[in-house]
């Protein structure tokens, strides 16, 4: 029972990690723009984050240090302090946009006005971050996330070509290869698969839950099946996207193009079913990236962290997810668009990748620290291409942004 | 094994052979990308031309073809109220946009003519948004599919 539970926690990374604002916005856009000519994207991104979080994780359990630990050990003061400050800009508009998100999914809902809704979904936060625990936390929103396999439903029930679908498993060197716009999607589904917030956050809650050796193989199926389960659901939303919206070359700018989606082949049900599971991944990513921002601050600076300990018993920590919350809510008060903001903090937020992703690669092979568990050569192999790949579209993400305009070019 | 695991960490001379590299890399990027923010935000507005009337035609049928889906999930019950409702509300705050900047910008001579008749289909196409996203009922609703389909022949690139 205790390891079908832990089990579960891999479905609720996925969901939680895997789909948040940036995931839907990006891969309903792809779709809609090109067909299913973009899934190789969603794969190489699984493949990255699976290969990162399985590291991050088993660092975690063996060392008891948190990727940003890691990221203050690996590089000079000055460079450390860069990427502190550019994770904190990073998760602060990553978890604007998920405020907005939210905000806007409940007023398809209730059909209240917008701005009193995101007021309302900042007291919800505060709410649950406050008084529910972290297993809580986890469990309600991974669940509800769930309600999202309902895009894979829609997305077999559109009947989609496997032939094609295959085909798009494979990048395009022909055209569309020659569109900028094509390679701006491209990096942004894998910048959006692998944003840094998710390893942050799956390597302190890793701390929070003390794990241990014992439960590498726990981590193991999380990284592996949790993430392909979550880079699945991502290829249905590509999917459906194109079964719907590519022929019409109707162009989705906003969440309630996402959920007509799986409205049109399964109606009411689909729809209402969806923005269930929207409302509650992308709350789920929300608090995932409060805690990112305070967790990264306090593990820099060495303050005492924590969820699973009483709010007022860690003051620092908890003043600074409370900065968090009230700047975010901020943000989006102020009017910018939580989709907007959702496609500069994903691009964006590629320039901390190599970093990140340095810093746990340093550790998972050293042998003085990782003991039994360090990396084996084959682990470390791979870790190095996977690298090649962040450096890739860590390169080529912000030049993509320019010319395209934001993938309207 | 705490003792190992624990122990003290060395300090790689590889990583410092990277470290400005690193920095470099980093802040090039943050720089470049605060920059291409305030561009694209801020970006001049410019007359016209057959790529810019091309882009808004675009965006106003996708706008439209949006609009018809909705209307007809709407048609066959299948949307719910405030669903349908705020969707045909962004859809109309989009389209209204785009008919305000065909009015506002400067064409340049050669489609002047192209821009006034776009501008009008726009004005029309926000018309029937705004029906839409009052909860029509059945006769209206029928009433505004056709001004849709009317909209996106107008639209189509001739």
């Amino acid at each position: 029972m205790k390891k079908l539970l832990e089990i579960s926690l891999g479905l609720i990374a996925a969901l939680g990690g895997f789909i948040d604002i940036g995931d839907l916005v990006f891969a309903t856009q792809a779709g809609a723009k090109f067909g299913l000519r973009l899934l190789w994207a969603v794969a190489l991104g699984t493949f990255l984050i699976i290969v990162y979080s399985e590291m991050s994780g088993r660092v975690a359990a063996i060392t008891k240090k948190p990727s940003f630990q890691l990221i203050k050990e690996a590089f000079p003061k000055k460079l450390a302090i860069t990427a502190l400050g550019a994770s904190t800009v990073v998760n602060l508009m990553t978890f604007a946009a998920e405020i907005g998100g939210v905000a806007l999914i409940l007023q398809l809902l209730s059909g209240l006005p917008y701005r009193a809704l995101i007021v309302a979904a900042a007291l919800a936060f505060l709410l649950i971050i406050w008084l529910v625990s972290f297993g809580a936390i986890e469990k309600i929103f991974g669940y509800g996330g769930l309600g999202l396999l309902v895009m894979a439903v829609a997305a077999v029930k559109m009947k989609p070509d496997w032939h094609v679908a295959a085909n798009g498993l494979v990048p395009h060197l022909g055209a569309p290869a020659g569109n900028w716009t094509y390679w701006y999607f491209a990096v942004g589904i894998i910048a959006a698969t692998l944003m840094p917030y998710e390893v942050y956050f799956y390597s302190s809650g890793a701390i929070e839950e003390k794990w241990k050796a014992s439960d590498l193989v726990t981590n193991k199926i999380n990284s592996i099946v949790g993430f392909i389960l979550g880079g699945a659901l991502v290829a249905a939303i590509i999917s459906l996207s194109a079964s719907v919206f590519y022929g019409p070359q109707i162009e989705p700018s906003a969440i309630n193009t996402a959920a007509l989606a799986p409205l049109v082949p399964l109606g009411k049900a689909g729809l209402l079913a969806a923005l269930a599971g929207m409302l509650f991944s992308i709350g789920g990513a929300a608090i995932e990236t409060c805690f990112s921002g305070a967790y990264n601050i306090a593990q820099y600076t060495g303050w005492r962290w924590g969820k699973n300990v009483d709010p007022l018993k860690v003051p620092k920590f908890t003043v600074t997810w409370l900065v968090m919350l009230a700047a975010a809510t901020a943000i989006v008060l102020a009017g910018f668009d939580p989709i907007t903001i959702t496609e500069y903090a994903v691009i964006f937020s590629v320039v901390l990748m190599p970093l990140t992703y340095f810093a746990i690669i340093r550790t998972a092979k050293d042998k003085a620290q990782m003991g039994l568990h360090v990396n084996k050569p084959w682990n470390t192999t791979l870790a190095w291409i996977a690298y090649a790949f962040v450096c890739a579209v860590s390169v080529a993400a912000v030049p993509l942004m320019i010319i395209t305009q934001r993938g309207s070019g | 094994m705490l003792e190992v695991t624990m122990a003290a960490i060395p300090h790689p001379t590889r990583v410092l052979r990277y470290r400005n590299w690193l920095l470099i890399i980093a802040a090039a990027a943050l720089a470049v990308t605060l920059v291409a923010a305030w561009v694209v935000t801020t970006h001049p507005v410019a007359n016209i031309d057959d790529a810019k009337l091309d882009s808004y035609r675009k965006s106003l049928l996708s706008n439209t073809r949006e609009a018809e889906m909705l209307a007809y999930q709407m048609q066959h019950g299948r949307a719910t109220g405030h669903y349908a409702d705020i969707s045909a509300q962004n859809l109309y705050a989009s389209t209204s946009d785009t008919a305000a900047k065909l009015q506002t910008e400067t064409p340049e001579h050669n489609t002047a003519q192209q821009v006034r008749a776009v501008a009008d289909t726009a004005n029309n196409l926000s018309a029937a948004l705004a029906d839409l996203s009052q909860s029509p009922d059945q006769p209206r609703l029928q009433q505004i599919i056709g001004r849709l389909h009317m909209a996106e022949q107008e639209l189509q690139p001739s």
